[in-house]
Order: C-alpha cells, then structure tokens, then sequence
C-alpha cells in the first residue's frame, strides 16, 4: 500500500486515489441559472493527464463545443493542471477551452494567476459552463459551493475595475478574480480573459464567447488544501528544480529582454513583416524599461523566475501609468510590427487592451494590417475616422486600441479579426492579412526560423507560438529527453516536420500538468523531472515517454475536431507573403518558406493523411477514450 | 548582455587590419584584451555567435573572413512570449 495516500470523500461518495486534484467539476447551466457538482473521473487524469488535456476530453466527447462559438448553445470549459496550485515550481496554469469566435475552429487559451489555484482550493477542478443568463452575472466558487450573482453594475467595467468591485462585493480582497472587458461584453473576436490585471487568456477570442454569455466574471477563494500524494519524494524534487532555476537565472529582464537578440538574429517582426531592420529594437527592450520605468520584478504563484515587470510612468504624455509591463509579444506587436519604437505608448497601449480585455497579439497585427491598407491607400483617413494611421504613430496605435476594445468607429472593423477585416475592406487587402486559419501571427519570424512557419501552419488554434515553439532548439534551448537535444539550424527545412510534432507534444504535456513553459525549458526544471514531479503529486506512476504519447493522442482529438469542421491541408499554410515573398535586408534577406517539404514531413510523423485528416489507425487510438 | 558584462556596453567597434580580419582574427585581437574571456565565452553553449544574424555555427566556413559592417552577436538563450 502506497504511503502518504492521499483519501477522501467527495460529494458522491467516491474515493479519490489521485492527489493533486479536488475530485470535482462544475457544470453551470446559465440559462437555466443552475449549478452543479460533478465528480471528476480520475481515469481522465491517468489517460489525459491534466488540464487542455482533460478539457479536450470534455469538450468532444460531453460538452459538444462544435456548437457555434457565440451561440447560447456554446460551451465553455476552464480546467486547472494537474500540478497547478500544488507547489510545484511554475504550477499555475489554467486553461479556457471553446470553439473559437475569431478561428471558428479549436480555440484554448492558458493563464497563471491565482484564479485556478483559488479554484481548486474551493474543491474543483474545472468549470463547465452553457446556456446564457438572461442577465449579466458572475460566478462565485467558494468553500460554501457555487452561486451565480448579478453582475449588471459590473458591466461595462474595465477588467481591472470589474476584478476590484467583485472582491469589494464579496468583502474578500483574496478572492481571485477572472473577468471579461468591455471587449467580452461586445462580442469583439479579439476578446481575452483578463486575471490578476495582467495575466491574460489571450487568444482565440474566448472572451467574446464569455461575453456572449452575459457571463462578466469567475470569482473563487478557497481555503481547502491541495494534496500531494508522496510528500517527502515531491519536496525532494522540487527542491532539485529550485536549484536548477536558480542556477539557470533564465529571463533576468523578463520576456522583453529578447527584443534586441531578435531583431538582431531577424526574428523581430517589422512593418507587417515586409522589413528586417528596425534600428529601434534598443528603445523597446527589457533593459530599456528596466531604466526609464521604475520597474520590480513580479512572479507568479511559485515561480523563481519573476519574469513579469511592474512599472511606472510618471511623465509624458501616457502618464500616469502604473500596472503590468509588456512582455515581448505585445512589445513586438505594438511596435516593430507597426513601426512603432515609443515604449511609453506601448506600455499605454498594453495597459488599454488589458482593461479593454482584447489580445495584444491580435490587436497588434490587426492595427499593423490597417497601417500597410492605410499606406497603400486601400482604406482612407476618412474610413479610419479622421485618424492618421501612418507607420510608427504611437497615439493612432493606442486611440485604436481603445476603438478595438470598445467595438466602435474602425475598430469595429478590426476587432472582427484581420480574416474578416480584409474581406469587409475588400480592394485585395486579404494580401496583407497576416494569419493563419484566422488567428494573427505571433512574434517570431516564419522566415528566420522554418519550424515556426511549420508550426503556425499546423497549430490547432491557429497561428500559435506556443502549443509547439520547435525554434526553441535552433536558438539552443534544447530538451534532449525527448530528442531534441542538439541545436538545429533555423534557416533548413529537413527534420523540422518530426521536430515540430515531438514539440507540440512536450508543450501539450507541459500545459497539461499545468506547469509554466519558462520554467520547464528555459529553468532547466525540464520535462523528465516534470514526469517524476507529477507521479510524486498524484501518486499515479507514470513516466515522460508514457505522457508524450498521450499529448499526441490530445493533439489527433483537437485536430479532428478541426477537420470535422472542414479544415485539410490547404488550411496548413502560411500568408502568401511568407512563401512567396522575400525581405530585401537583414538577417533573413531572400529568404522564404518552403513549406511543403516540412508538412509532408509533420504529416507522416502526425499521423496524417496527404489530406491533413488523421489515418484510420491514429484516429482509432484517439478516440479510444 | 554578455557584451555589457565584458565590456562594460552593449556595442563595441573594432578595427582589424586586413590580414586579422577573420572571425578568429577579431577573436584573438579581443581575447587579448580580455584575458582569453571570449574564447571561453564561446565555449559557453547557451551562447549563440551571430555573424550579420546567421548562426556562425551553421556558416560552412566557420572562420569567415570580415568586411567593413559585419557585426558579430553574442546572444544568450532568449524567451519570448
């Protein structure tokens, strides 16, 4: 018999052999305004391991989410990973999963912050949610149960305002707060989760499907404890990747550190990805901030790193600004993709679309697509309301931020997404929509780095950095448990198809115990002690090898899902702009994506047909679940 | 970042004479300023050597020879997100 077995009893009755998680789900029906406890079948954490995994479970095979994303019929799931909240180093994961607005295919959406830990203190796993309330409200996870209360005084708050008001409410400054903006409650595509002000459900316009909900908010504050199944053996490993992280000091100026090594290696993109100098890289990196900013470190629940910033402007014409400040992506977005090298504006324009509650990668590519119409007269100072949409000007990038988020004037027309943006402008703008399957490109150069132009391509939310970021190893962060532990060079195509799906893969088991990707590959904590951390959790024996075959079966399920919903290979693909088109200076002059080679490759590795539809044997070991 | 550590700035200017413009060349001209602290830099595999932004390491000269303009990189390994 296993010692430090963790036993309890659930509402139903059940015994939990499992640690690490409450045993118990939620399922709020809006419409009906009722709540309920469902017990979490321990058998989906053994096969799905955790969090997206077990919310992709959920999603396909009892909740339906291919019902349309803003419908009352939509659904959406919120799951903690399985280590989340637990101690372990970086344990602070949650994830939103639901047909996307913006992609109308696949969409999730992961963010620290306390909300989940909260959560599962309060005794549960994940939410469920469907119907729509006839009235704002938000839902309210205590030790006590579940209530949903009334949130028409919330809406139309800001998602700071609305997170403060809800913990004055409920006279509990530790409750933790999610909520939607103004963006949510509009129904604008780009529309985040905002948690702890700054941590942010970003993509794929989960927001919206929020807002579509008349659901303004997810409030929880447990004070139940978060078992571990073999104490002595999990202090023993933590410690071990405490001292790895510590060693390793990854990220010393957080995410925006980089933005100076990527404009310098050609992965910074510029000009909506027509140019590849910007000689302002320096003006918008870390280091600057940590200069003209008044910046302290932030960390998140149990992490080392404290890659986060909190800053200060106090003069000039942003001020006074105090919060979060931007991490690369939104620098890179706000920025060099708009010319852009005023670092106030960008921590302005950062701070907008964190209230707004819209996604600063999408609203970044969105106003960079609008400056190339502009500058080649597509659209006019007339349709942008007056505004000067030039390259670079800092004011129009943070007017129409707010524009997105409010869904008024232009940005009504971008806050649809730059799919539909270029179709409602027409004019052959669609040629400079940079996206792939609807979702805007993130921050690293498909042109620099072949893996990446692979990886956007092939994602299941779309253009997606994160569910597989295969340049890690040609930039020499390298995982060598799982073969990938020499560095490759970022401008070939050979091998990149094996490498993006063994990447995708680590990334899937990592975003399902629910541990930060920072700490995993860039702390060293690496994902062989993850494997031992998360069976001295649960007390369930597994091994790294044994998970990263269930993370491909978690993949070949989303991507069904997908091609159920009509996506095939020709979906695999990147903006013309990136196959066809090369820069005409900088480190990656010349170049372009030879994307076939690698798809063909991803594709046999995958599992899939020439057609992107999963063979009949991988479909059959899919959805054996 | 590591150019700050070594040399107290982001960016440094170096002449080379024709016969030591290589990249050994500007190598050895910098490691004997420093103590033989780039040679060991260079060893350092979390750290990336960008000519121009290629990856020296991928270059099938790895030793080669520099014109007015190049600009050699030393960057650590980076994180975005």
């Amino acid at each position: 018999m296993l010692k430090d077995l963790y036993q309890a009893s659930c509402s139903n009755e059940g015994i939990l052999t499992l640690a690490g998680i409450a045993g118990k789900l939620l399922k709020v029906d809006l419409s009906r305004g009722k709540i309920s406890d469902d017990k979490l079948d321990e058998s989906l954490v053994k096969d799905f391991i955790g969090g997206v995994g077990i919310a992709t479970f959920l999603a396909l095979k009892t909740a339906k989410i291919e019902n349309p994303p803003l419908s009352e019929e939509s659904r959406l799931i919120l799951m903690t990973g399985t280590l989340t909240g637990t101690g372990v180093a970086g344990g602070n994961k949650t994830t939103l999963v639901a047909r996307s607005p913006l992609t109308d295919i696949w969409g999730e959406a992961t963010f620290s912050g306390m909300i989940g830990i909260e959560l599962k203190r309060a005794g549960y796993d994940g939410i469920i949610f469907q119907g729509r309330a006839k009235l704002p409200v938000y839902l309210w996870v205590s030790d006590d149960g579940a209530e949903l209360r009334n949130a028409q005084r919330l809406w139309g708050m800001d998602t700071v305002e609305t997170c403060d008001a809800v913990k004055q409410e409920l006279r509990l400054k530790d409750a933790r707060v999610a909520a939607i903006g103004p963006a949510g409650e509009k129904l604008v595509r780009l529309a985040c989760v905002m948690t702890d002000d700054s941590r942010a459900a970003g993509r794929c316009g989960i927001g919206a499907v929020m807002g579509s909900k008349n659901l303004k908010a997810i409030a929880a504050k447990g004070f139940g404890n978060i078992e571990v199944a073999y104490q002595d053996r999990f202090k023993e490993l933590n410690k071990e990747a405490l001292r790895r992280i510590t060693e390793k000091k990854p990220l010393p100026f957080g995410t925006a550190g980089s933005v100076v090594a990527f404009e310098e290696m050609g992965n910074l993109p510029i000009r909506n990805w027509t140019a590849g100098s910007f000689p302002g890289a320096s003006a918008l990196s870390g280091q600057t901030m940590a200069q003209t900013m008044r910046v302290s470190k932030k960390a998140c629940f149990s992490c080392p790193i404290a890659c986060a910033r909190h800053i200060e402007i106090k003069a000039g014409p942003y001020a006074p600004l105090e919060g979060s400040g931007p991490e690369y992506e939104t620098i890179a977005c706000l920025g060099s993709l708009c010319m852009n090298d005023n670092l106030e504006s960008i921590a302005k324009a950062n701070d907008v679309c964190n209230r707004m509650g819209i996604d600063t990668i999408s609203t970044g590519g969105a106003i960079a697509f609008a400056m190339e119409c502009y500058e080649k007269q597509i659209i006019t100072r007339e349709d942008v309301g007056g505004m000067k949409l030039e390259w670079g000007r800092s004011e129009a990038i943070v007017e129409m931020c707010e524009l997105i988020g409010k869904r008024e004037g232009f940005g009504a027309v971008l806050g649809e997404g730059v799919r539909v943006a270029a179709d409602k402008i027409g004019k052959g703008a669609e040629k400079f929509a940079i996206h792939v399957k609807g979702l805007e490109l993130p921050a690293h150069s498909p042109y620099r780095f072949k893996e990446m132009g692979l990886a956007y391509a092939v994602s299941n939310r779309g253009a997606c950095h994160n569910r597989g970021s295969p340049a890690y190893v040609s930039r020499g962060t390298l995982s060598p448990e799982i073969g990938l532990g020499t560095k490759t060079d970022g401008f070939t195509v050979t091998g990149k198809g094996k490498m993006t799906k063994i990447h995708q893969e680590a990334c899937l088991v990592t975003d399902a115990t629910g541990v930060c990707k920072f700490v995993v590959f860039f702390g060293g904590l690496g994902l062989s002690l993850l494997s031992e951390l998360y069976s001295a959790v649960t007390g369930y024996q597994t091994n790294l090898d044994d998970m990263m075959k269930k993370a491909g079966k978690i993949w070949l399920m989303q991507r069904a899902f997908n091609v159920r919903l009509g996506i095939a290979r020709k979906d695999d693909t990147l903006p013309s702009r990136f196959l066809k088109e090369s820069l005409k200076e900088g480190p990656t002059k010349g170049q372009t994506v030879d994307l076939d080679p690698m798809l063909n490759e991803y594709y046999n590795e995958r599992g899939l047909d020439e057609e992107g539809k999963p063979k009949q044997d991988s479909q059959e070991n899919s959805s054996n679940f | 970042m590591v150019a700050r550590e070594i040399f107290g700035e982001e960016h440094i200017v170096v002449l080379l004479r024709q016969r030591e413009a290589t990249f050994r060349g500007l190598i050895d001209k910098l490691d004997k300023k420093q103590k033989g602290k780039i040679s060991q830099i260079l060893c350092d595999p979390n750290i990336s050597v960008l000519l121009n932004g290629q990856d020296i390491e991928f270059l099938e000269n790895k030793n080669p020879i520099l014109c007015e303009g190049d600009r050699i990189a030393l960057i650590p390994l980076v994180a975005g997100g």
